[in-house]
């Protein structure tokens, strides 16, 4: 069963005087469970189709549908509900709350969620532990490791179960050590909770941790790297 | 223009809500220093063009007892000193209304519509055309006297109605509360009645007993004086000295002393308001001035580029700053005039106090400029482009219990920068400070104002309406036998100048044998002596007057040499104390103007108030036990005044604290487009902001209640030296209006940072912010 289809999406941007055309009818179906990567070059709009599928961007024409949910008719409020609960981001630079420790980071998504104090300690202790952080939950992110930063950012998209996690370049500012942890975690975590995981990335050593590799050429979505 | 100029210049136009912030502070700060230096200059301007425009009379003659109208006229006519002259019978009396009592002055005239000396203003209604009409200084409205009332005012011992025909201003009645005899704190309930002159003389007796006279260019007073002797002259006022003149002066040197008093404070504050902002601005654009460096372009070029910055944001704050001086200065001296009379502003062309403001703006924000760039162009190119601005979060452990994390995100976020923090809770406590203190001073002065009223240890008071032989005290006169009182103290009062070599000073001379027996008095220097003379604080400080110096009296056409034995603390105006022989030059000794009455106890104070409002000779009562409602009333308009300060003055607690909020705000662009991301929910963000600056509240008005103290003690200094000395207390209301009334100003400048998250683009944000 596809728990995101995408059907003819277009995404326009005005840069100044210039229209810039960066997604051109592109579709996607990917299967619950599924770890998908889209690959590209700069500036071929990666980025903006997370944005699109995460509900952050709602400027575009096309339908997208996650979970039998049509995105496009949901307001501000119903978005912001539907990022609460069944969207998970992972950024590039982890964008953790330098304020809250990682054990609190890994709560505050689950916070407005209609679960007890009880409940959401126990899961972010829960995801801490399947990350390998257990013993860091109390630290701040600014005592953190870059990796173990990330880690807290995977254990934070998962903590909550959501439907579909958006990974935007989830190594790109790890080494290649790190970065194979990072991977390994994401993987088991789908493996075994059954998430759906859509990443994208320039990083080509990537491609042996998921179940398929797209590469976004010209606007739309291609299964094979060249185009001949 | 150079390309680093443009550059620097299109990046401001870029940011509009910190340029704005930016321009706001020094706009605020700009403005109070306006204010300070430019209110005194439009109160002073606007009284003496009222002054000017009205004609007052340049001296005032007052006599014992009436003299002969024709024969004074004819003294007059022929001197060549005098351009014009009016002569008047005036007399006291008592309007009633609602069981209330209110001193009347009746004026009586020739002609109210006299243009060519004290010109009446109408401000409502018409002159009188008959002997029952009257016409009213207004500010007694509400009391009843207004236009088509009928007045029923009781004079020696008789009813005389009038119908006010008109209301009317008088540059002799500015201030209504400054009439009488400074020695007490009267409320500014006085009923001043301008009326036919022969229906007074019918009541009152023939003849007049008040000259005024405008000197012709170059006249010379002494020899109008001189025409006018052998007349039994009691007070001779010059306008300079005519409480009209001495309140506005008086006005005039409080703002002069205290505006620039709290400019200076806010120059110090917006500098260091203006200096963290333009510091954090410039720190943020270091990257970019390392790029500039890399480029080969040399220090003085980006310093230039950001000089033009400064210039900008100079330009921007100080337009808004002036103007916003213009309407403080408006608002206050509007204010600062109401308490006394309505009088038309007039703004002089004075640009000493712009000057002053546009200097204090450019110097704060060139200085806050070059610093930062300075620090940064010293570095090598390399080192300018790696710099960063310390962005380090400082993370508190705290225990977090039950708390939700954007509970504790809230709390955390108060001290993410420590020293950031601490200065804004310094500045902004120092605004708060600065409006707290007037609350401080209002509280401190009535509190000893209602300690003062204390000090007086009689029960009534009862002013002659014309001077009484002391031996002659009895029921004709006072309306009672004096041995059925506890006691009756003879007393006599006159105003007049205190000299001392070359130094003088307008002053109040009481005689009185018995004064010990009728006040507390509180010595600041030498001894308590009556015998000699002692001196009010105020006068010593107007003269230059100690314990030790003598002085000379002038008053009532003649004068006296007393030496002074101890100074006191006196509430209000100049005042020599001293026996009623020491007078005799002045006054004869067996005369007195008015008694101090002490009742035996049990004795009802009311049943004495009649008795001496129906003494044909009578002419105020003064009740001290009501002295106290009657120092709220004066009070009133000042308290008022304080408060508009109070609140003027935590507009800028807001503008400050919002600046600086909004620039600690807008590094968390991404923590705040990562909140959406996560679908955290508005409320839960807006509760975080308003836990974050809450707690940023009540540290600044924590530091703001000393300072409140700090700034009322240094105010209350300034006020001694041109007003009247009061002690700062502990007062408890106001340190709860500070506290209460503060903490909401600043907790008001979260509405800038929730805006700001609200139009937050969290797209644009990730994108232009966290892209690899």
């Amino acid at each position: 069963m596809a728990v995101v289809e995408i059907e003819d999406l277009h995404k326009t941007y005005i840069t100044g005087s210039e229209k810039v055309h960066v997604l051109k009818g592109l579709n996607l179906k990917v299967e619950q469970g599924r770890m998908i990567m889209v690959m590209g070059p700069s500036g071929s709009g990666k980025t903006t189709l997370l944005n699109l599928i995460g509900g952050i961007d709602t400027d575009y024409s096309g339908k997208i549908t996650v979970d039998g949910t049509d995105l496009k008719k949901l307001d501000a409020k119903r978005l912001s509900l539907y990022r609460r609960e069944k969207v998970g981001f992972i950024f590039q630079f982890y964008n953790l709350i330098p304020t809250l420790t990682a054990l609190e980071n890994v709560e505050l998504c689950m916070e407005a969620l209609k679960m007890t104090k009880e409940e959401i300690r126990s899961r972010a202790t829960e995801f801490l532990d399947l990350v390998g952080l257990s013993e860091k939950a109390n630290g701040f992110p600014q005592e953190l490791s870059a990796g173990e930063q990330q880690r807290v950012a995977i254990a934070r998209a998962l903590a909550k179960h959501p439907t579909i996690i958006l990974a935007d370049e989830p190594t790109g500012n790890l080494d290649e050590d790190r970065e194979k942890n990072v991977m390994g975690i994401m993987r088991n975590l789908s493996r075994e909770l059954g998430m759906t995981f859509i990443i994208v990335s320039h990083n080509p050593r990537l491609k042996k941790f998921v179940d398929q590799t797209l590469y976004l050429r010209h606007g739309v979505l291609h299964e094979k790297e060249s185009e001949e | 223009m150079k390309n680093t100029t443009r550059s620097v210049l299109r990046k401001l136009m870029g940011m509009k809500l910190r340029t704005i912030a930016i321009s706001l502070v020094i706009s605020a700060a700009m403005a109070l220093v306006i204010t300070g230096y430019y209110s005194a200059e439009v109160f002073q301007y606007s009284v003496e063009k009222y002054f000017e425009d009205n004609l007052m009379p340049d001296v005032f003659y007052e006599f014992a007892s009436p003299i002969n109208d024709t024969e004074v006229r004819s003294r007059l006519s022929g001197l060549s000193d005098v351009k014009t002259y009016d002569t008047r019978l005036v007399a006291g009396g008592i309007y009633t209304r609602e069981r209330e009592d209110y001193p009347v002055v009746l004026i009586g005239v020739d002609d109210p519509a006299r243009k060519d000396i004290s010109v009446l203003s109408l401000e409502d209604g018409d002159f009188y055309t008959d002997s029952r009409g009257a016409v009213a200084i207004g500010g007694m409205e509400s009391f009843g006297v207004d236009v088509g009332r009928e007045v029923s005012v009781s004079i020696v011992g008789r009813q005389l109605n009038f119908t006010i025909t008109g209301i009317v201003s008088s540059p002799e009645y500015m201030f209504p509360s400054a009439y009488g005899d400074y020695s007490l704190p009267i409320g500014n309930s006085l009923v001043v009645l301008y009326m036919n002159k022969s229906a007074l003389q019918d009541v009152v007796g023939d003849g007049v007993n008040q000259v005024v006279v405008l000197l012709s260019s170059g006249g010379s007073m002494d020899r109008v004086t001189e025409a006018l002797s052998g007349y039994p002259i009691t007070k001779i006022t010059r306008s300079e000295d005519h409480p009209s003149a001495v309140f506005m002066e008086m006005g005039v040197v409080k703002m002069k002393n205290m505006m620039p008093v709290m400019g200076f404070i806010f120059i110090l504050i917006g500098i260091i308001s203006i200096f963290m902002t333009m510091y954090r601005l410039v720190q943020n654009d270091s990257r970019y001035i390392g790029v500039m460096m890399a480029m080969g372009y040399d220090r003085s070029a980006i310093n230039l580029a950001y000089i033009s910055l400064g210039v900008v944001i100079t330009i921007i704050g100080g337009i808004i700053g002036t103007v916003l001086g213009i309407l403080f200065t408006q608002g206050i001296v509007s204010v600062s005039l109401e308490m006394y009379s309505n009088l038309k502003l007039y703004f002089p062309p004075a640009p000493v106090p712009f000057l002053i403001g546009w200097a204090f703006a450019f110097a704060s924000v060139m200085l806050s400029v070059s610093i930062p760039v300075a620090l940064i162009t010293r570095k090598s190119v390399r080192e300018a482009l790696e710099y960063r601005p310390t962005t380090r979060v400082h993370s508190t452990r705290i225990s977090s219990g039950k708390m939700l994390p954007s509970t504790l995100m809230g709390i955390r976020n108060t001290m993410r920068n420590p020293a950031r923090t601490v200065l804004t809770i310094i500045v902004v406590g120092m605004t708060v400070g600065m409006a707290g203190s007037w609350l401080v001073m209002s509280g401190s002065a009535i509190e000893y104002m209602f300690s003062s009223v204390e000090n007086e240890k009689w029960d009534l008071r009862a002013d002659f309406l014309y001077p009484q032989s002391v031996t002659a005290l009895n029921e004709t006169t006072l309306g009672f036998d004096p041995g059925q009182a506890g006691d009756v103290i003879p007393f006599t009062h006159m105003a007049g100048q205190a000299f001392k070599g070359e130094e003088s000073s307008g002053a109040v001379i009481v005689g009185c044998d018995n004064i010990k027996k009728v006040k507390t008095f509180h010595l600041r220097e030498g001894k308590l002596d009556f015998s000699r003379a002692v001196i009010s604080f105020r006068l010593s400080q107007d003269a230059g007057i100690h314990a030790g110096d003598t002085i000379v009296f002038k008053g009532g056409g003649g004068e006296i040499k007393l030496t002074v034995s101890g100074v006191v603390d006196e509430l209000v105006g100049s005042i020599i104390y001293t026996s009623r022989g020491n007078l005799a030059e002045l006054f004869p000794q067996e005369m007195c103007t008015g008694v101090y009455i002490i009742l035996n106890e049990g004795q009802n104070e009311n049943v004495y108030v009649d008795k001496l409002l129906d003494s044909k000779v009578v002419s105020k009562v003064v009740v001290q036990s009501k002295l106290k409602d009657d120092l709220m009333t004066l009070l009133d308009d000042a308290i008022s005044l304080l408060y508009t300060f109070f609140i003027l003055t935590l507009s800028i607690s807001f503008v400050v604290a919002a600046s600086a909020v909004i620039i600690s705000f807008m590094e968390r662009d991404v923590e705040f487009a990562t909140l959406d991301t996560l679908g955290i929910p508005r409320p839960r963000i807006i509760k975080s902001i308003i836990i974050e600056i809450s707690i940023l509240a009540l540290g600044s008005v924590i530091v703001g209640i000393p300072m409140a103290y700090l700034f009322a003690g240094i105010l209350a200094k300034v006020m001694s030296e041109v007003l009247f000395y009061f002690p700062i207390h502990l007062v408890m209301g106001a340190n709860i209006l500070i506290l209460l009334i503060g903490f909401l100003f600043i907790q008001a400048s979260s509405i800038v940072p929730i805006r700001y998250t609200r139009s937050l683009d969290t797209e644009t944000v990730l994108r232009e912010r966290t892209a690899g």
